[in-house]
């Protein structure tokens, strides 16, 4: 059954009860949560998720409330619990549908470590997986986006889930987070996109989120082999390049980023010089996402893709 | 003259590429740059060809160790002859940057 199939008062009750048990690919989150924003959230953007029954396995157990005492009234802040504990400090009330994302996003890094798990979108054309990891205000996730609304998978715009044994890239496939400028250039990209209202003042300034387009959620349990890893940047007036970048320096750069490679160690260096051997490795810039989704296309699409050293620089 | 040895050691069996890892370091080359994950600092470091070639081989060997002029044979092979001054220097200054890096130890 889909999120989708409950009413307004049903989606409510289960979210009052924390009964909601909602899948998003490998993951079994059951969420509860007494905020209207958090009950718009979740029906806008997990309409079309799979929900399992009470009798079945949940990973997770998480709420997002007020917290108790004055605070429920002056100044409201929101609370994430994570099976009863409180990981986070309380944010400001109106914060409350990312915490639930954000909170989500950690439940995963920092608890599933049966995968190897970075910091970095990935998508699927074609049967191979590109990986984009990059910091936080890189223009990851606008180019996750962008490449999202125009025929590229979304496996997850945040994390992307190695499994060490076999390599493949296991999808996690959940709301797009948006930043600031990058929520109008999105409305504008992809005006049939689907987005949370926009929360203001947060710590990372304006954000919103945006559902995860096309084959994404039907396809939410098939895995990707890794195909390209590109490192993207976003700078203002840079013009669309991709350069190579050597497969050792592309593995100290995915080490860099992974949340657990700590815990992983060996099996995690194998699995990364795996994910490495297997893919095309670039440095990307640009500053015009229409141009940036052109030259993906490209790589996609040509044989040029499996030579990466006759692609520097490439332009649309 | 000094016997040098791997800090970590490739004890177990586990194969990457052509070149043993073991339950302490793992090696992987790309031909001009090779990445190393040392299992006894937790760190990765981008290692030159002359690097890897060095630890790959000292990793290799027995627990005596070798000396420079043994590793000098094992990397360029018996053909190579008697080492020049400047393949010398290249093998001290890549043991030099090993040691540096904590990957290697010299017992002098």
């Amino acid at each position: 059954m889909k999120l989708a199939a409950l009413s307004d008062d049903q989606l409510a009750t289960a979210l009052a009860h924390g009964r909601l048990r909602l899948r998003t690919g490998p993951f079994v989150t059951q969420i509860g949560s007494g905020l209207d924003e958090v009950m718009r959230g979740v029906a806008a953007l997990y309409a079309d998720y799979p929900l399992e029954d009470e009798q079945g396995f949940v990973d997770f157990v998480i709420r997002v409330d007020r917290p108790p005492g004055l605070r429920r009234w002056i100044r409201p802040l929101v609370l994430f619990s994570f099976d009863g504990e409180t990981p986070f400090t309380p944010l400001p009330g109106t914060q409350g549908f990312p915490m639930l994302e954000w909170g989500m996003n950690w439940c995963i890094s920092a608890k599933c470590h049966q995968y190897l798990t970075l910091h970095a979108a990935v998508l699927e054309r074609g049967g191979r997986a590109i990986v984009l990891p990059a910091p936080s205000g890189s223009g990851k996730s606008t180019l996750c986006a962008g490449l999202a609304y125009r025929g590229w998978r979304l496996l997850s715009d945040e994390l992307t889930l190695i499994e060490p044994a076999s390599g493949r890239i296991v999808p996690v496939p959940r709301p797009v987070s948006l930043k600031n400028a990058s929520i109008d250039v999105i409305k504008g990209f992809a005006p049939e996109a689907l987005f949370s209202e926009v929360c203001r003042d947060t710590t990372k300034g304006s954000v919103a989120h945006c559902r995860a387009p096309g084959e994404a959620i039907p396809r939410a349990l098939e895995p990707a082999a890794p195909g390209w890893v590109v490192l993207p940047r976003y700078q203002a007036g840079a013009e669309t390049e991709l350069r190579p970048l050597s497969k050792p320096q592309a593995v100290m750069r995915l080490i860099d980023c992974a949340f657990n490679f700590n815990i992983h160690r060996h099996a995690g260096f194998a699995a990364l010089c795996q994910l490495v051997d297997q893919s095309d490795c670039y440095e990307f810039s640009y500053s015009r996402l229409d141009e940036a989704v052109q030259l993906f296309a490209q790589l996609a699409d040509t044989a040029v893709a499996s030579a990466p050293g006759l692609v520097a620089p490439v332009r649309p | 003259m000094p016997r040098y040895f791997p800090t970590a050691t490739a004890d177990d069996g586990a194969r990457l590429g052509a070149v043993p890892f073991g339950g302490r370091v793992s090696l992987k080359d790309w031909g001009d740059e090779w990445v190393v994950f040392d299992g006894v600092s937790g760190d990765c470091h981008l290692l030159s060809a002359a690097c890897g070639t060095v630890l790959g081989e000292l990793l290799e060997a027995s627990a005596d160790g070798l000396d420079a002029l043994q590793l000098f044979v094992r990397a360029f092979g018996d053909e190579a002859g008697a080492p020049s001054e400047e393949e010398m220097s290249m093998l001290h200054e890549a043991l030099a940057q090993l040691q540096a890096l904590g990957l290697v130890r010299a017992d002098a």
